[in-house]
C-alpha cells in the first residue's frame, strides 16, 4: 500500500516537473493561423491613421494581430530571413510585412499591384514604415 | 536682365537644393546580425529591417530597429529572446545614434573605404549606454554602403539570462551590421 502511494506522488510530481519544463522552454505561440485578427483594416486607411498621430496608433496596435488589404508594391526574399511583402500606401513608405515561414515566389502566388490581405502581428513604426511580422496570407 | 536675375536665382535654388539633397542618405533595408558564442550553442539572429540614415554634412548617423523583426532559426529560440530576454513587447525598438568626423573626400562622394571612428549612444532593452566603435562607409560609382561589428555586453543593458540557460548565451554578443544607403531627400 505504502509503495503504490509512493508510486502515485512521484507520478504526479514527474507530470509537473513535466508541465513546468514543457510551459517554460518547449511550449511555442500558437501559429498566425489559429489567431484572430483585433482590427481588419485597408493598407492606405492604416498608413493615414500612423500619420494623423502615430504614436496613438502605434499604442491602439502595437503586439497586435492585424487583417491589412491592399496592393502589393514590393516582394523580398533576403538572405537568412523569411520573404517580405510591401503594401502599397499613399505615404512615403510602404506597409512591410515579414511572412511567417519561409515561401518561395511560386508559394506565395502574389504579383506585384495584385491586391491580397495579410494577417499579422504589428510589432511597430520607423520613420513612417509600419512593419507587421510572422504574417500570411488570407486572400492572394 | 531680369529673366537672367531670376535664371541666376533659380539656378542657385535647385543648386543648393541638389546639394543638401546628396549630403543625406537612407536605407529601410538595413541587415543586423547578432551572434552568440557559448559553449553548448552558437546562436545567430537576422533582422533585414532596420532603419539607418547618415548625414555626411553634419557627420551623424542613426540606425533604429525593431527587435521583434530578428529572426531565428528555431521558432523557439525567437520566443525566448522577445519573451524571456529582451522583453520586446515592452521595449520594442533599439537605437543607436552617433557621431563621426567626416574625411573631405568622403563628403565630396570620392571613391573608397573610409574607416571612422564613431562614438553615440545605444540604446536596447530600455537601457542607453555610450559607446565607440571603428566603422567603415564606402563609396563605389556614387553609390554609399556602410558597415560595422562590435561586441555588446548582455549585462550593460540589464539583460537577464537564466542559470538553467547560461552555457547556451555568450556574456557578450557581436553584433554586426551592414547598409545599403540611397539618396534621401
Amino acid at each position: 500500500m505504502k509503495k503504490k502511494n509512493f508510486l502515485i506522488i512521484a507520478l504526479i510530481v514527474g507530470l509537473i516537473a513535466a508541465y513546468f519544463v514543457w510551459d517554460n522552454f518547449l511550449r511555442t505561440a500558437p501559429s498566425m493561423k489559429r489567431l484572430d485578427a483585433e482590427f481588419k483594416v485597408n493598407a492606405i486607411a492604416f498608413y493615414t491613421e500612423f500619420e494623423q498621430d502615430e504614436n496613438g496608433a502605434n499604442a491602439k496596435y502595437l503586439n497586435k494581430v492585424v487583417e491589412v488589404n491592399g496592393l502589393v508594391s514590393d516582394i523580398e526574399f533576403p538572405e537568412n530571413s523569411k520573404p517580405i511583402i510591401s503594401l502599397k500606401t499613399d505615404g512615403f513608405s510602404p506597409i512591410r510585412c515579414t511572412m511567417e515561414t519561409d515561401l518561395d515566389q511560386d508559394q506565395l502566388g502574389l504579383r506585384l499591384n495584385s491586391e491580397v490581405t495579410l494577417k499579422g502581428e504589428y510589432i511597430g513604426v520607423l520613420l513612417m514604415e509600419i512593419q507587421l511580422n510572422r504574417s500570411i496570407i488570407i486572400k492572394p | 536682365m531680369k529673366s537672367l536675375k531670376i535664371l541666376i536665382t533659380l539656378i542657385l535654388i535647385f543648386g543648393a537644393v541638389a546639394v543638401q539633397a546628396q549630403d543625406r542618405y537612407l536605407t529601410r533595408k538595413g541587415h543586423i546580425k547578432f551572434f552568440s558564442h557559448a559553449p553548448l550553442e552558437d546562436i545567430e539572429a537576422h533582422n533585414n529591417k532596420a532603419l539607418s540614415i547618415v548625414d555626411l554634412s553634419k557627420g551623424q548617423i542613426a540606425v533604429d530597429m525593431l527587435i521583434k523583426a530578428f529572426e531565428f532559426e528555431k521558432k523557439l529560440m525567437q520566443e525566448h529572446f522577445n519573451e524571456n530576454y529582451m522583453e520586446s513587447g515592452k521595449y520594442p525598438k533599439s537605437t543607436f545614434k552617433g557621431n563621426f568626423e567626416v574625411p573631405a573626400n568622403l563628403q565630396s562622394m570620392k571613391d573608397g573605404t573610409y574607416e571612422l571612428d564613431v562614438k553615440g549612444d545605444l540604446t536596447i532593452h530600455g537601457v542607453t549606454k555610450p559607446v565607440e566603435t571603428k566603422a567603415s562607409l564606402t563609396v563605389a560609382g556614387g553609390k554609399l554602403s556602410g558597415s560595422v561589428k562590435f561586441q555588446v555586453k548582455v549585462k550593460d543593458y540589464k539583460i537577464k539570462i537564466p542559470k538553467v540557460v547560461v552555457r547556451n548565451i555568450a556574456e557578450d554578443v557581436e553584433v554586426t551590421a551592414t547598409f545599403d544607403y540611397e539618396p534621401y531627400k
